[in-house]
């Protein structure tokens, strides 16, 4: 699992580049993500687009990603497909770490 | 409709749980047609698998075969999940939903969720899920 990353305003943006996020991506995930924020000190956005199945190895990474950006900074998750915002929904996980359709609406939300 | 079995044997490693799973989902697709059914099966068959690994990391799980068996019949999907790890039997019924930002610990409670029936059995010195799903095909 890798992740490609690109800057919008201060938003960098992540994109998985494959399209399961399960058990035997998530340690990958976790990696390309600690290593694509490494001297960005602003909001992330991680865009799911294209991410069709995700299980709880996958949720974990997200959430543990999350937990490493630390306190006071934001991970804005957009274009979550059908099947993952139904994960992030029934775990509540959306209840911390919501979801938004568009990538303006992630920037906006990075910039509140 | 004669009912359509399916069964798969495959070492225990996640390379392979992988492939497990979009087999049956391709064979539940084939068998019982498109539903949003077909999502739910396969998170939950993800997680059991997943599980069945986990619980068995005191021994070498690419020893250990996993094993799948579907039986697809009109309305239902029945999943059942073996392993030869240790005994594994949690208590019945729908455990709870982990802490707020755990990194762990959803995999029971979503198969809960996500399927309409689910027990625990002890099978010779395997362990097996059973669970069952209705399946709804949108007209």
């Amino acid at each position: 699992m890798s992740l490609q990353a690109r800057t919008r305003e201060d938003l960098l943006i992540l994109t998985p580049t494959e399209s399961r996020l399960d058990a035997q991506a998530a340690i990958g995930f976790r990696d390309a993500f600690s290593q694509a924020i490494g001297g960005h000190s602003g909001p992330v956005g991680l865009d799911l687009g294209g991410v069709k199945f995700m299980d709880s190895s996958g949720l974990g990474a997200v959430v543990a990603s999350f937990k490493q950006l630390g306190a006071g900074r934001t991970l804005v998750i957009f274009q979550a497909t059908a099947p993952v915002r139904k994960l992030f929904q029934m775990t509540r996980i959306d209840r911390v770490l919501p979801l938004v359709e568009t990538e303006d609406e992630a920037v906006a939300r990075s910039r509140a | 409709m004669t009912p359509t079995r399916f069964h798969l044997k495959a070492p225990a490693r996640l390379d392979q749980i992988r492939l497990l799973v979009l087999a049956v989902r391709a064979v539940c697709a084939e068998a019982l047609g498109e539903s949003p059914a077909l999502d739910d099966v396969e998170l939950a068959l993800a997680e059991l698998l997943n599980n069945a690994v986990e619980h068995g990391v005191a021994l070498d799980p690419a020893a250990v075969e996993l094993e799948v068996a579907l039986t697809a019949t009109p309305g239902w999907a029945e999943i059942e999940v073996l392993d030869a790890f240790e005994p594994y039997l949690p208590a019945e019924g729908a455990p709870a939903l982990p802490d707020e930002l755990a990194e762990g610990g959803y995999g029971r409670f979503l198969v809960h969720e996500l399927m309409d029936e689910v027990r625990y059995e002890r099978r010779g010195d395997r362990n097996a899920v059973v669970t069952r799903k209705r399946w709804v095909v949108p007209e």
